[in-house]
């Protein structure tokens, strides 16, 4: 019988090399981290272009690119920053479906826009489900690929998708659809719940305010360098429940923007959350990278959120077209 | 028992995804079993849109989709039902006993909580290993169990600079509460012990020992008994105390 498994070989891992999906939604409860990808608008769009299911395993790629082989003809695309992305040394489209056959090479060169890149293989990687996911939590050596960033050598297999990818041909995303992160555009927030804990001039310089993103930030949280904020009595909360987007702000001022693999409580004050279509933007940054912060109401948000998706169902309607075994 | 005013919960957004229903703002068991009760109701009635319902110390979290309900029409939906909360329910729960070597290399902050708090080290580790402590909330980053409330006389606030790396196993404290590291962290808390057994597994559902509402007794045991833990000790472990 033959396989219904392909794969690839990573010939260079890159700087931080993993598989991700949407994360583990549901097992927060259990005091588990949602992580999954950073960049959830770029990681949707990659599936979809090739066909996939939009919460499909795909791999996020960090600042350095990956190199790697195809050893089976397949289809791909690859969405978020642009990390000069070459197939066999020459350049290729980003947002696109592209053919690779077998033996051809997928690498990277220089950082032009963003910091991640996703690249989603039609039919999409196959990697064991831990909690409802296939995303990497490598601080806690669990989910996507052994619970690893990838290693020269690895071979990453992917499923045989269920139609013939030759009905991929063409697709390409229309550019108004395409998110810019090279556009300097602000971050928007929702301020609370504990504004009440600071002092107001800290409120009014956070909240108009230019940080920079420090070395000292991961997948895990972002740290800010700026305006230190004052709080008026001590940093320390009862702890409760954060989301990814959560800015928390500890004794020492300095603000964090929790991310895809932050934890799912904390006992700081927060000032304030990032609204879910701005964090692919957040997530783009990279150590040094300025974040101008702009305040937003909840009806702006969840106005935003709703066009976001109502974008993203549109361009899945093309998936219903494929005709599948 | 209905609350008689009607002041709890207060409602407030938590970014555009989650509504956060604060109740009083302090540490106590009949607050957490209002939460729950809250939560029960909330499930009960299977509001379209709500995915997931998030119990802490004095506020449930609650996750919902924005394209299928918003958050003004969210909190109609909560004002209807929550007349009815109450602190007098039944949860479910178990008391799990694990295995603590207290103090020394594996308790760093035991002789400092000792001077801060005037008492011998021996008597803080008495103090610690005393009762049963009842669990809050699961959270933080894989499954660590927010128990409380410890004594008194050992409450301090976190440490002002936290460590950069506390083990998995670790038994630490922080105000009322005490938890357990279910994996290496940073942690701004007091280290008092350590515990070799395994209270969170991401293979097995539910991948934790602990559910809010449970209880914790920590059971005192010697160095030597950790270091030569294994999978043989556990299962009697378990077999003796936790059947």
């Amino acid at each position: 019988m033959e396989s219904q498994l392909e794969y690839v070989n990573i010939l260079k891992p890159g700087l931080l090399t993993t598989v991700q999906d949407l994360g583990r939604r549901d097992y927060r409860i259990y005091g588990v981290s949602v992580s999954g990808v950073m960049d959830a608008l770029s990681f949707r769009l990659a599936n979809t272009l090739v066909g996939n299911d939009e919460n499909d395993a795909a791999i996020e790629i960090t600042m350095m690119g990956p190199t790697i082989k195809f050893e089976t003809k397949t289809a791909f695309s690859i969405t978020g920053g642009n990390l000069s992305p070459k197939l066999n040394g020459k350049s290729i489209d980003m947002w696109k479906v592209i053919f690779a056959k077998a033996g051809d090479e997928l690498s990277f060169g220089k950082y032009i826009s963003g910091c991640r890149s996703y690249i989603a293989l039609a039919g999409g990687v196959n990697v064991p489900v831990v909690m409802g996911s296939r995303a990497t939590f490598t601080r806690g050596h669990y989910g996507g690929y052994m619970g690893r960033a990838l290693k020269r050598g690895d071979k990453l297999y992917f499923n045989k998708p269920d139609f013939n990818i030759k009905q991929l041909q063409g697709r390409r995303l229309r550019t108004n659809d395409i998110p810019d992160f090279g556009e300097e555009r602000p971050i928007r927030f929702i301020l609370g719940p504990h504004i009440e804990r600071f002092v107001n001039k800290s409120i009014e310089n956070f909240s108009n305010g230019t940080y920079s993103l420090s070395n000292a930030s991961d997948r895990m949280g972002y740290r800010l360098e700026g305006e230190q904020l004052i709080h008026k009595d001590g940093a320390d909360i009862i702890s409760d429940f954060i989301t990814p987007g959560t800015i928390q702000v500890p004794g020492n001022g300095y603000p964090i923007i929790h991310m895809a693999d932050c934890g799912t409580s904390g006992g700081y004050t927060k000032i304030g959350v990032v609204i879910t279509t701005d964090i692919p933007y957040v997530a783009q940054k990279k150590p040094g990278d300025k974040i101008k912060f702009q305040v937003c109401d909840i009806n702006e948000a969840q106005n935003e959120y709703r066009k976001i998706e109502k974008m993203l169902y549109d361009i899945e309607l093309n998936n219903k077209l494929l005709s599948r075994n | 028992m209905s609350i008689e005013n009607n002041q709890y919960p207060s409602y407030y957004p938590m970014g555009d995804r989650a509504i956060v229903a604060q109740f009083e703002n302090f540490i106590s068991i009949d607050v957490s079993r209002k939460i729950q009760s809250f939560l029960y109701m909330i499930k009960k009635q299977d509001i379209k849109g709500v995915m997931e319902l998030l119990p802490a110390y004095n506020n449930l979290t609650i996750v919902y989709n924005p394209v299928i309900i918003k958050y003004d029409e969210l909190i109609m939906e909560f004002k209807k039902i929550e007349k009815d909360i109450s602190d007098d329910v039944k949860i479910e729960s178990k008391t799990v006993h694990i295995p603590v070597a207290f103090g020394g290399e594996y308790g760093l902050d035991i002789d400092e909580i000792a001077e801060r708090s005037d008492l011998t080290s021996t008597e803080v580790i008495k103090k610690l290993q005393s009762k049963s402590y009842y669990v809050y909330m699961i959270g933080f980053i894989a499954g660590y169990p927010y128990c409380g409330n410890i004594d008194e006389k050992l409450r301090f606030k976190r440490r002002s600079n936290p460590r950069m790396s506390v083990k998995k196993g670790t038994v630490q404290i922080a105000d009322k509460q005490v938890g357990i590291f279910t994996m290496d962290a940073p942690s701004g808390w007091h280290i008092v012990g350590w515990t070799p057994m395994e209270v969170f597994n991401p293979h097995h559902l539910p991948p934790g020992l602990l559910s809010a509402g449970d209880y914790v007794k920590l059971e005192p045991v010697s160095s030597d008994f950790v270091k030569t833990w294994d999978k043989e000790k556990e299962k009697e472990w378990n077999r003796n105390w936790n059947m």
